[in-house]
């Protein structure tokens, strides 16, 4: 099934700055999924989180701040 | 993956669910079947959900890997933003004095301004953040009456803006006042001082207003009051705060339409602010106020629920929806580096104790008494995480525990607690219903 149906009423980084990126890695997600995800992030136009800026860009912190989500690694 | 605790899911109409996170704050609506399966193995009646679909889910955070633990997330968001050096909120209480006389303000009366002393040590303590790494401040001006004090406000802001500008952070500012005094030049002054935003009171239609809101000498302001706004909005962000009482909570929706009357409709929002029996000074007018006057949470929360869609009807809610964002902490006062500071240089953790010099938590110029130090700990050490009504509390990401003052002084745990606590299904259902029908789409059956 497509997803053209799905609608974002606010989008996240509309509220807040903190994005919900928790990927650790594959086996949390497909390839797909995460490629999805990557290219979403992307239209969010939210920047890499990495080092530091994921205190501010992410809640999930697996990575201790790392870099280390699978997305933009 | 699993579906995260804090989501809030409602019908938005036939075989359709709206969902709202609260990490995140994002609203996402979809098929319902596609919900139910991305929760599952990913398998609809008609095929598989598509890989964007989970990712829209996952990026709105209403699905998280397994192994998260979102409360231990939300606990690192608090601790970080509470030690943050990087950002620092300033409440600065530019005069103590006010030209209004309110039956249910908070704070006891000093009518005196923000002295050169006090500037010159807020200019050096964020000096010293600055040194520390500061990358963004706010101020906010306050009082008693900020514009009781606009000469020592605009020289203070100088300052300020000067020392951000050599030493590389950000500035900004908002302003809470009564608006009497906002006239255009006011207006023009405050944006060159960088101040982008006003929360002004109106509290009804002049009759109540007038009552409620009155200059010190029984004269009325709303006239005034409402013809400032007017010419407020082409210079600032206005915020209008609807105080609720029992006395006047017929009166919001009459709000509403009066700023539509004046061509304010979509030019500046509308909100409604709960009056509270705040009783921990016993010289401040609210002390006076009738407990009897005071709306309950769950009343107030129910009103809200009312005056949102009054305030939506001639498009001024908050924010992308009216419902509330996250947060990383609930309030300025619990954040380790931001003060709450009056004209003299006595600091304050929160705005609620302003004019209450029982209640300062330490003083600009002077070493922290044992009291003070006792006082400022409490606020110190405040974190929902360490109550368990918090931590099963879906309204937790939203409020972060909420009033802290309250917390401190309410005999009433409702009274801490954000009204999103009560009404949250609701207030999902209204603004996702609003959308959908907004969109062409059918709404709730």
């Amino acid at each position: 099934m497509s997803d053209e149906s799905d609608e974002w009423v606010i989008r996240p980084h509309e509220a807040h700055p903190v994005i919900a990126l928790a990927i650790n890695d594959e086996s949390d997600v497909s390839p797909e999924v995460a490629a999805a995800v990557k290219q979403l992030m992307s239209a969010l136009n939210v920047e890499p989180a990495r080092n530091d800026g994921c205190v501010n860009k992410c809640w999930a912190l697996n990575c201790e701040g790392q870099g280390g989500c699978g997305v933009y690694k | 993956v699993k579906p995260s605790r804090y989501n809030i899911v409602v019908p938005a109409g036939p075989g359709r669910v709206g969902l709202y996170n609260g990490v995140t704050g994002g609203v996402l609506v979809l098929d319902e079947d596609r919900w139910q399966a991305a929760q599952g193995g990913g398998v609809t009646a008609t095929g598989q959900v598509s890989p964007e679909t989970v990712a829209n889910l996952i990026v709105g955070g209403m699905l998280v890997p397994g192994h998260v633990d979102e409360l231990e997330h939300l606990r690192r968001r608090f601790d970080d933003a509470r030690s943050s050096s990087r950002s620092l909120g300033v409440t600065v209480a530019a005069s103590l004095g006010c030209n209004f006389a309110c039956p249910y303000c908070f704070e006891e009366k000093h009518p005196r301004n923000l002295t050169r002393a006090t500037s010159d040590a807020l200019v050096a303590y964020v000096e010293g953040r600055a040194q520390a790494g500061l990358e963004q401040l706010h101020v906010t001006w306050f009082g008693g009456e900020p514009l009781m004090a606009l000469a020592e406000l605009l020289n203070l802001s100088r300052r300020l803006i000067r020392l951000a500008e050599e030493r590389g952070f950000s500035y900004s500012a908002d302003i809470v006042t009564n608006g009497y005094l906002l006239s255009k030049s006011v207006c023009e002054d405050l944006v060159a001082a960088r101040v982008s935003a006003a929360q002004i009171g109106i509290d009804g239609p002049p009759e109540v207003h007038n009552l409620l809101r009155p200059l010190k000498s029984g004269r009325e302001t709303f006239d005034r009051v409402m013809s400032n706004i007017v010419t407020a909005v082409d210079y600032l962000n206005v915020s209008v705060r609807v105080n609720v009482s029992r006395r006047n909570q017929d009166s919001f929706s009459r709000v509403c339409d009066l700023l539509e009357t004046r061509g304010l409709g979509g030019r500046l929002t509308v909100y409604p602010g709960r009056v509270t029996h705040v009783t921990t000074n016993p010289a401040a007018p609210s002390a006076f106020f009738s407990v009897d006057d005071v709306l309950s949470a769950s009343e107030f929360a129910g009103f809200e629920r009312k005056a949102e869609e009054a305030a939506r009807a001639v498009h001024q809610v908050s924010g992308p929806s009216g419902l509330p964002s996250p947060v990383d902490t609930p309030c300025t006062a619990v954040r380790d580096h931001d003060l709450v500071v009056g004209p003299d240089g006595t600091v304050w953790r929160c705005w609620n104790s302003v004019g209450d010099y029982a209640a300062s938590t330490g003083s600009l110029f002077a070493e922290t008494t044992q009291r003070q130090e006792r006082s400022g700990a409490y606020w110190r050490e405040f974190t929902p995480f360490d109550d368990a009504q918090c931590r099963s509390c879906i309204a937790l990401p939203v409020c972060m525990g909420g009033c802290a003052h309250e917390g401190l002084n309410s005999s009433e745990r409702s009274d801490q607690c954000s009204t999103f606590r009560i009404n949250n299904r609701e207030r999902v259902a209204a603004f996702v219903g609003h959308h959908t029908r907004s969109d062409g789409h059918s709404s709730e059956p």
